[in-house]
């Protein structure tokens, strides 16, 4: 039987454990990183921002300020948002000067495709792109509902906490964020990859 | 309410089973309704595809091994300043609230360490003032010595420093207190205090000149 996130929490803090540590990083790495990825679409920032989060996590779970006992994703999670809405708002005062970094892939980016499945890498990497163009046309706060929901599984109540709003206002922008998505992807043509997504 | 907000929780599972019955009740009944559903339905069906095929990419396995080692290094600094006592360490909420109470026997060892560090400090203070005023010379000049360096070492930048404390200080570095260096240093001083350097720029009398002889 896997251990609870409390479990390793415990087994860290107080026998220093730094394996169940790792477990916990492990366990959760995924959805963090994925958020992180969908919030400021840059994988070297994204990583900035992982370890970033994790070391403040970890300061002050030795600090004891983690008492949301049960709670230790949402509270990661927590950590994780304001630390990528600390970047995003730096990042604006960058995007007021000047927008010429939009096309952020490098050289070695551009290397990758002459890799033996390099038209198969492209066309996936294509549809990924497509997609998350669209997600991040959405207004930040239905994108950020958005990105919770599907890439850390945290469910409506949490984010609602997360984001301190109501439940119905969490579900209120999942629902414009869906429903614009929807017809980015009618607008797009590429209505084949929804399958039916005309009613 | 809105009637549509319910479609959300029960499209990604998390209506209770009584609640999922009444809303597929209501989708039953209302079309309207029911081509909402169907809308969001498809367009999560094509996210969950999407992310399917394109897994969420993983930080790299550097920074992961990074933080893994940050947390390692901070329960060890943790551990260590536990066991010391030097600093209240804060625990987790968790060892705060399962914490067993004190051990009386912890309670006395931790008085007589106090104790134990006091009469460190009076040895080591009584020991200084044995080798400070320890016989190093015959004449009182001697003894004022300590006295006189004093304000050398406390106003090292004193304006126009007298040219014996210069040599003096070159002689005897700040942070060399060896026992022998410092008798030998009083010895010196002895030495330079009976032969009257005020009166080295007066004429030198021959020995042989000497009445006294």
């Amino acid at each position: 039987m896997q251990p609870t996130d409390e479990e390793l929490v415990t087994a860290y803090l107080e026998d220093g454990d730094e394996q169940a540590f790792r477990r916990l990083v492990d366990r959760h790495k995924d959805r963090l990183f994925g958020f992180l990825m969908g919030m400021v679409k840059d994988r070297a920032t994204a990583n900035d921002l992982f370890q970033e989060t994790f070391l403040r996590v970890i300061q002050a779970m030795q600090e004891g300020s983690y008492t949301q006992q049960g709670q230790w994703l949402s509270w990661v999670m927590r950590i994780a948002r304001n630390a990528a809405i600390d970047h995003i708002r730096k990042q604006k005062k960058w995007r007021d000067v000047s927008r010429e970094d939009d096309d952020r892939r490098s050289f070695w980016d551009t290397l990758e495709a002459e890799t033996p499945h390099a038209d198969e890498e492209l066309h996936r990497s294509e549809q990924r792109d497509w997609l998350d163009e669209h997600i991040q046309e959405l207004p930040p706060e239905q994108r950020e509902v958005l990105l919770l929901r599907q890439e850390t599984d945290l469910t409506f109540r949490e984010i609602a906490e997360l984001t301190e709003v109501s439940i119905n206002t969490a579900l209120g922008r999942m629902r414009y964020a869906l429903k614009n998505l929807r017809k980015m992807i009618k607008k797009s043509g590429k209505s084949s990859l929804a399958g039916s997504v005309d009613p | 309410m809105d009637e549509s907000l319910p479609l959300l929780p029960y499209l990604y599972d998390e209506l209770s089973p009584d609640e999922a019955a009444e809303l597929e009740r209501r989708l039953a009944d209302d079309p309207a309704l029911r081509r909402e559903y169907e809308a969001l339905r498809a367009t999560k069906e094509h996210l969950d595809t999407h992310r399917a095929a394109h897994p969420s990419p993983e930080p790299d396995e550097a920074v992961v091994d990074a933080v893994v080692d940050a947390a390692a290094a901070a329960a060890r600094d943790s551990d260590a300043a536990r066991t010391s006592g030097a600093t209240p360490q804060p625990a987790s909420p968790a060892a705060r609230a399962d914490r067993p109470p004190q051990d009386p026997s912890q309670r006395s060892a931790r008085r007589l360490q106090g104790v134990s560090a006091v009469l460190a400090l009076l040895l080591v203070a009584g020991v200084g003032w044995w080798q400070w005023t320890a016989p190093a010379g015959p004449s009182p000049e001697e003894a004022a010595t300590p006295t006189a360096r004093a304000p050398d070492r406390a106003t090292p930048s004193a304006p126009a420093p007298d040219r014996r404390d210069v040599a003096r200080s070159a002689r005897l570095p700040d942070w060399d207190e060896g026992d022998e260096v410092v008798r030998l240093h009083r010895r010196i001083e002895v030495i330079e205090s009976r032969s009257a350097p005020s009166q080295w720029n007066e004429s030198l009398q021959p020995v042989r000149a000497s009445p006294g002889r």
